[in-house]
Formats: structure tokens, C-alpha cells, sequence
């Protein structure tokens, strides 16, 4: 759906993007992530049309996104990070704005606009200004504004940023029932935790350039950690931990009273083992945890 | 389809438009900027000998003076070329700068609207606006003065010819602010310079002998107050159109060429 290839982008002598490359198929959730200054905005704001770069490929929905030529209405949503709006007009206005520049009837303006402020909760402060809104406000409105033609791919800029607990709470259910209505989501973001829990795919970019693209299940299982921690439920004494201890695969253990953390060799190839190891201590298990990286130990290993 | 798209945009962007000049009260300031000396041009003038009187202490100036319905219409020509200039200037500096700084241009922008919609929409509504006010301004200052003053020295048809050739000036001085406006992100200095094109203009005859080909010798006309519709008066015309389509296409290329983000 959404394919970049080689992209390059400079501002004077300042290069942006180093020729990155990566693809978003149909129907998924791509988290785009990366430091601030990274290029993430810039490669948002050439995915919609609204800025040109020197060399590579930039291919949506089949057609190459050139500045202004080939942007169509319905095709692309866009959020961007900071989204602005005419201050004077209310939210039904600036959707009946865009419904009216979309070719939409009076009618289907009304529908559509009842609609998405619904899906947004912005009902109750449609009438207000937009001037009087908080940043919140102008972001959900901002995420209405980009789903109004029901596009098939939707380019999201740090769409839940601005919003309270509450607030990225509906954005991150909003982005999820577009991944029930098969849409294509290419999202950058600050907060890992989001990606972590709606993205298929994550792109790390650094540098100007992509130095992860991997589904998440894979990024995780990569950077896995071979580490167990267990509770029993008295603690070991000397033979069970000799027993621990000696067992081929173990590479490292690490006692803290009734607690041990056991690290081993090969996890692919040794993982089903420890299991058997642990029941020959014949010392009933509390808990067993395996460690897992959160995203943002993965993007801080990355990056540094 | 390319053509609907953009009769779309110019529809939504002439609505917005409408609505953001009756809302940030500039449909107001230009009212005001134009038909305030229609109204009060007339007074002035009636009043004026009187007050003159009192400073000069008895001496009556109006035997000096010629004051009809003639001068109450050139002095109101006058503002309107100087002040009201100035007004609009300053009113609509911001008109393409003022959404490139605050980025209000970004979301229409993505969505597909066409630069041309968006200054053609802006073109329209103020043109068309600045060039009723104009008209109006000049009835009503005819109506006035023809009240206070003795009527009959100009023709009805006269001052509506000046009016149109005023407004047409004034949107050719809307084409120049939005090609400023789109070229340069601080509204201000589009402002200024857009003032200083108009009244340096009249300098170009001064070098080169083209004053009946500008503009300005719109004015020049319009000051006239009279019914002739010479040969001169249609190259102006054609010119100031000429001119005002061209700013309009250079204000796209710009625009088209500008990062909106």
C-alpha cells in the first residue's frame, strides 16, 4: 500500500532522510518511530503531498506521491503533529469545509459530520470556536478532519501526543477499529507503548535512516532476553542449586533468597529444557517469569 | 474531474472566506474605511468655511474656495486612493502570509485543495467586495453632497464610472497584496511593500512615460468625473486586468512552489 524506496530528502546542505526505504502492506498498522529530528515529520509530510524531495521513490497505493501532482481527496488521510485550523469556524464549519471541498452534498456533509464528531466526542463542543480549543480537542478534531473521505491509508503524525490518559485511550480504540476496517495506518509516535500495543510492524528511524523494519513479534523475539526469573516456594539448598547449576545450558544463575534468575544458552534450542531442569530441585515453583524488553529498551539499544 | 476539484475548493475556500470576513470583523474595518468619508467628506466640507472662520478670525474663506458637489467628490476620491489604500493593506496583509505562518493551509492542503482554488476563493471575495464598497462609497457621497451642496455639477452615470474604475484599481492593489503575501511569511512587511508599489508606482512615468499604461492612471480617470469612455480608458483597463491576472498566476507558481507545513 504504502512503498518508499531509496528516499532522499536535504534542506540545503542539511540531509534529512539518507535514502530510506521500507513498505506498509495492506490492511497494517506501521509504527514509524524515532528521535526527535529524525526525519519522521518530513517523510509524513512527502507521504501526503505536501513537500518534495530530491531522490528515491514514493510510491502510494500504486502511484508515485510527487508535490501536487497526483494527490487525490479521498486516497490519503492526513493528522498532522501540530494540526492547525481556522480559529473563527467551529468543528461542523471545518468539517462541512472540507465536506464542500470533497464535492459532498449538504446532506451527506451533515451525516458524515455527525458521524466522525460522535467517533471523536467533540458533539458537545461543536459549536465552539476552534480557537477555543485545547490542543486535545484540535488533535481528536484533527483526527476527524483526516478519517472524513474514509480514506484507505491514513497518515498519522504523533497522533495521541497532545492527549490526556483519557483522551489516548479513545485514539489508540479509534486506531484499532480502523485495523478492524482494514485500513492501512502508517503512525509515528512518541509514546512506544501505543505502538506496542496496535502496531503489526515498527520502523526505527535514526539518523535519517531506517535502522529497524520488523514486525513486532520478530523485533521482540530478537531482542529477547534468555533470562528466567523464578520464585520457589522455600529457598534452594546447596544440591538443588548444584542440580541448577551444573545443567549443560545454564550460562548464568543468580539466587536472592527464594528467588533465582537463570540465564541460558540458546534459547531456541534450550528453552524447553528449563522446565525439566526446575522439576528436578522437586521444589514447588510460585512464580516464572521470562524477562521481556519493552519497545523502549529495543528503540534505546537501537539507537545508541 | 481536475476541473471539479477545483471549482470544489473555490467553493469551500469563497464560503471561508465569506465567513472569516464577517467573523475577524474585516468586512467591517473595509466598510468602515470606505464609506466613513463618503458620509463625512460632505460635512466636512459644508462645515468647513464656518470653522475656518472661527480661526481666522471672521475671515470668510468661502468667497476664496469654490466648494460644490464637485470638490466634495474629488476630496473623496483622494481618500479613497490614500486612506483607503492603507486600510486595505493593512487589513488584508495576512490574507496568504498570515495562513502560511500559522500553517492553517497544511490540512486543505493534503486534502487535495488546489492552490488555485484557495487564492482565486481569496481574489473573489475581496475583489468583489473592496469593488461594491467602492461603487457604494462613491453613490453615497454623491447622494450626500448632492443634498448639501447644489446637485447637477456631475452626472449619476459619471460617478459610477469612476467607482467601477476605482474598484478596479482596488482589486488590481488585492492581486499585488496576495502575490506579496504569498511570496513573504510576515504579513507586515507584505503590507508595506504592497504600499509602497502602489504610491511609488506613479514614479514609472516619471523615468519611462507610461503613465496612461498603469494602473494608477485609473485614478487618473476615475478623478475626472466625467462620462467619456476615450480609447485610453479601455487600454487602462485591459492593462490593470492584464496585470492583475498575471500577479494572480505568479502568486500560484509561488505558492505552488512553497512548502506548506
Amino acid at each position: 500500500m504504502i512503498r518508499i524506496e531509496n528516499l532522499v530528502k536535504s534542506y540545503d546542505y542539511h540531509e534529512v532522510l539518507k535514502g530510506i526505504t521500507l513498505e506498509v502492506k495492506k490492511g497494517e498498522i506501521y509504527g514509524f518511530i524515532g528521535p526527535n529530528g529524525a526525519g519522521k515529520s518530513t517523510t509524513m509530510n512527502i507521504l501526503a503531498g505536501l513537500i518534495d524531495y530530491q531522490s528515491g521513490k514514493c510510491i502510494v497505493k500504486g502511484r508515485e506521491v510527487k508535490k501536487n501532482i497526483n494527490r487525490q481527496f479521498r486516497d490519503i488521510g492526513y493528522l498532522p503533529e501540530d494540526p492547525r485550523f481556522y480559529p473563527y469556524m467551529n468543528a461542523r464549519e471545518y468539517l462541512s469545509f472540507i465536506g464542500t471541498m470533497g464535492g459532498d452534498t449538504v446532506k451527506i456533509i451533515r451525516k458524515k459530520t455527525e458521524w466522525l464528531l460522535d467517533m471523536v466526542k467533540l458533539t458537545k463542543v461543536s459549536k465552539r470556536p476552534i480557537g477555543t480549543y485545547s490542543r486535545g480537542m484540535r488533535q481528536r478534531l484533527g483526527i476527524a478532519v483526516a478519517m472524513y473521505h474514509d480514506p484507505e491509508v491514513l497518515l498519522l503524525d504523533e497522533p495521541s501526543s497532545a492527549l490526556d490518559p483519557e483522551g489516548r485511550k479513545d485514539v489508540i480504540e479509534i486506531i484499532q477499529q480502523l485495523k478492524n476496517h482494514k485500513k492501512t495506518v502508517f503512525l509515528s509516535t512518541h509514546i512506544l507503548n501505543d505502538i506496542e500495543r496496535i502496531c503489526d510492524r515498527i520502523g526505527i528511524l535514526h539518523e535519517g535512516k531506517i535502522v529497524v523494519d520488523e514486525s513486532l513479534e520478530i523485533l521482540m523475539n530478537r531482542y529477547l532476553q534468555p533470562i528466567y526469573d523464578i520464585e520457589f516456594k522455600e529457598v534452594l539448598n546447596e544440591n538443588q542449586i548444584d542440580t541448577i547449576k551444573t545443567a549443560s545450558f545454564v550460562e548464568q544463575v543468580t539466587i536472592n533468597g527464594k528467588n533465582i534468575s537463570l540465564v541460558i544458552k540458546d534459547m531456541d534450542l534450550n528453552g524447553k529444557n528449563v522446565l525439566k531442569l526446575l522439576a528436578k530441585t522437586e521444589m514447588p515453583i510460585i512464580s516464572m517469569n521470562m524477562r521481556k524488553p519493552s519497545l523502549e529498551d529495543i528503540f534505546m539499544k537501537v539507537v545508541k | 474531474m481536475i476541473i471539479m476539484k477545483i471549482l470544489n475548493g473555490l467553493k469551500a475556500y469563497v464560503k471561508k472566506e465569506f465567513i472569516e470576513g464577517i467573523r475577524t470583523h474585516k468586512f467591517l474595518i473595509l466598510a468602515i474605511g470606505a464609506l466613513f468619508f463618503a458620509v463625512a467628506d460632505p460635512i466636512i466640507l459644508k462645515l468647513m468655511p464656518e470653522i475656518l472662520k472661527n480661526q481666522l478670525q471672521g475671515i470668510d474663506i468661502s468667497s476664496m474656495i469654490e466648494l460644490n458637489q464637485k470638490t466634495v467628490m474629488e476630496n473623496y476620491a483622494k481618500d479613497l486612493n490614500q486612506i483607503f489604500t492603507l486600510i486595505i493593506a493593512f487589513t488584508l496583509m495576512g490574507i496568504v502570509s498570515g495562513e502560511r505562518s500559522n500553517k492553517t493551509l497544511t490540512i486543505p492542503v493534503s486534502m487535495g485543495c488546489s492552490v488555485k482554488s484557495i487564492l482565486t476563493g481569496k481574489m473573489i471575495v475581496y475583489g468583489s467586495y473592496i469593488s461594491v464598497l467602492t461603487v457604494m462609497g462613491m453613490l453615497i457621497a454623491y447622494y450626500y453632497s448632492g443634498i448639501i451642496f447644489e446637485p447637477g455639477v456631475i452626472t449619476f452615470k459619471a460617478v459610477l464610472k469612476s467607482g467601477v474604475l476605482f474598484g478596479l484599481f482596488f482589486v488590481f492593489v488585492i492581486s499585488v497584496l496576495i502575490f506579496l503575501s504569498s511570496a513573504l511569511k510576515k504579513p507586515f512587511i507584505a503590507g508595506i511593500l504592497t504600499l509602497l508599489t502602489v504610491y511609488l508606482m506613479p514614479l514609472l512615468d516619471t523615468f519611462f512615460s507610461i503613465g496612461k499604461y498603469l494602473p494608477v492612471s485609473l485614478i487618473v480617470k476615475a478623478d475626472e468625473f466625467n462620462t467619456s469612455l476615450s480609447s485610453e480608458v479601455f487600454v487602462s483597463i485591459a492593462i490593470t486586468i492584464g496585470l492583475i491576472v498575471i500577479f494572480q498566476v505568479f502568486s500560484v507558481i509561488k505558492l505552488e512552489s512553497t512548502e506548506l507545513v
